[in-house]
């Protein structure tokens, strides 16, 4: 948290907020909860908090466009990563949304439902309490855009630190 | 520059120009309408990797594009070179048609594929014609909507689009004659400070807040 607030700096003219999620001593309903705050176009970065320093940086996504375009973080993660679009094609449940309200999986791992790149399913899957969510939110709408954001966030990894998030496809 | 220090400065009104400047003083910058006219350019535009922006002579910003980006290959290893891709045989999200001396921007892939194909790509109709498409592509026409959507999509070439061009305008949301424009070429390869993505997101974000005299007219 205290190294991306510092990556920032340079927007610090802008109005940000950053919040982070973890699961420690939480549940299900506190990521939801968290997640419904996430109203406002920004960035948002999955950790893996077992791994080193900037290793624990999974993937930095962005949400929304500076351009007229409601999308949040709130809509552009909810169902993409964490409910997922995946539906029973068979037997009783034919057509309902596998596991459909939890980012937790039925071993109580934390299970990114999906991704934007090819990621095998062990990769996906995380100690529930090693998962933590960062988000940068934009308050105040065309001041600054996400996909700056994003990109500035990824260039200053790849091309200061030398590192690649896992889950990120295009720098 | 620095990746910091570029966000800084482009805050300031006068960045392009001194954008312009620090490349050129790098032998970094190209007017690519000089050189797409120059049969014996010394810069060959197969080679261009970087960032193009599309103006004109009034100070509008079309577009700004980027060319090269660092990706993963099969095995989730990172490229360590990203690919030149000449922008004259591009369509998307413009096209610089030499031969009829315009420009488009802001392509409509909707129109190009009723035209090119005689298919609604949005409800993936006349069904028989979809599937006609994709066997012809070894593609299997059983597959979801939204990959049949890509295999579609896939198939555009530039010939085609330039070819479509010269009786479907309405293909680009916008065509402008290449002699009204300056179309500036700024080459960022794997070894800069910072990548093409990059730059083109600093330069939108600039233009679309009208800091300096330039102003975004684009989509």
């Amino acid at each position: 948290m205290k190294r991306i607030i510092d990556f920032i700096q340079p927007f610090s003219e802008f109005e940000l907020e950053i919040n982070e999620f973890n699961f420690k001593n939480k549940d299900s309903a506190n990521f939801w909860d968290f997640i419904k705050k996430q109203n406002h176009k920004g960035v948002y970065i999955f950790i893996d908090s077992s791994k080193k320093e900037i290793k624990k940086i999974l993937y930095i996504g962005k949400a929304g466009k500076i351009e007229n375009n409601k999308t949040t973080i709130k809509k552009r993660t909810q169902s993409h990563y964490f409910l997922g679009r995946g539906k029973y094609r068979k037997g009783e449940n034919k057509g309902k949304r596998i596991n459909p309200n939890s980012p937790l999986n039925i071993d109580g791992m934390f299970e990114f439902k999906q991704l934007n790149s090819s990621v095998p399913k062990q990769d996906r899957i995380l100690k529930k309490d090693n998962f933590v969510m960062i988000t940068i939110q934009i308050l105040e709408d065309n001041s600054v855009s996400p996909e700056l954001l994003e990109s500035f966030l990824l260039n200053k990894l790849l091309k200061e630190y030398d590192y690649y998030p896992k889950f990120n496809n295009k720098i | 520059m620095k990746i910091s220090s570029l966000i800084k400065k482009s805050l300031h009104a006068e960045f392009y120009k001194d954008l312009i400047s620090e490349f050129e003083s790098n032998d970094k910058f190209i007017d690519l309408i000089s050189n797409i006219e120059d049969q014996n350019s010394s810069f060959n535009l197969n080679d261009f990797k970087g960032v193009m922006v599309i103006r004109d002579k009034d100070n509008n910003v079309y577009e700004t594009s980027s060319h090269g980006n660092f990706s993963k290959n099969k095995n989730k290893q990172v490229n360590t070179t990203f690919q030149s891709w000449n922008p004259t045989k591009r369509w998307t999200p413009t096209t610089i048609n030499v031969q009829e001396r315009i420009v488009g921007v802001g392509f409509e892939y909707k129109t190009f594929i009723q035209n090119r194909y005689g298919i609604n790509i949005d409800k993936l109709t006349p069904k028989d014609r979809v599937k006609k498409l994709l066997i012809g592509k070894n593609k299997n026409p059983e597959d979801e909507d939204s990959e049949k959507r890509k295999y579609i999509k896939n198939t555009i070439t530039v010939k085609d689009v330039h070819n479509l061009m010269q009786s479907k305008k309405d293909v680009y949301q916008t065509i402008l004659p290449l002699n009204d424009l300056i179309i500036d070429g700024f080459l960022i390869d794997e070894n800069h400070s910072y990548t093409p993505v990059f730059l083109k997101e600093v330069l939108k974000d600039h233009f679309k807040k009208s800091i300096g005299n330039l102003m975004w007219v684009g989509k």
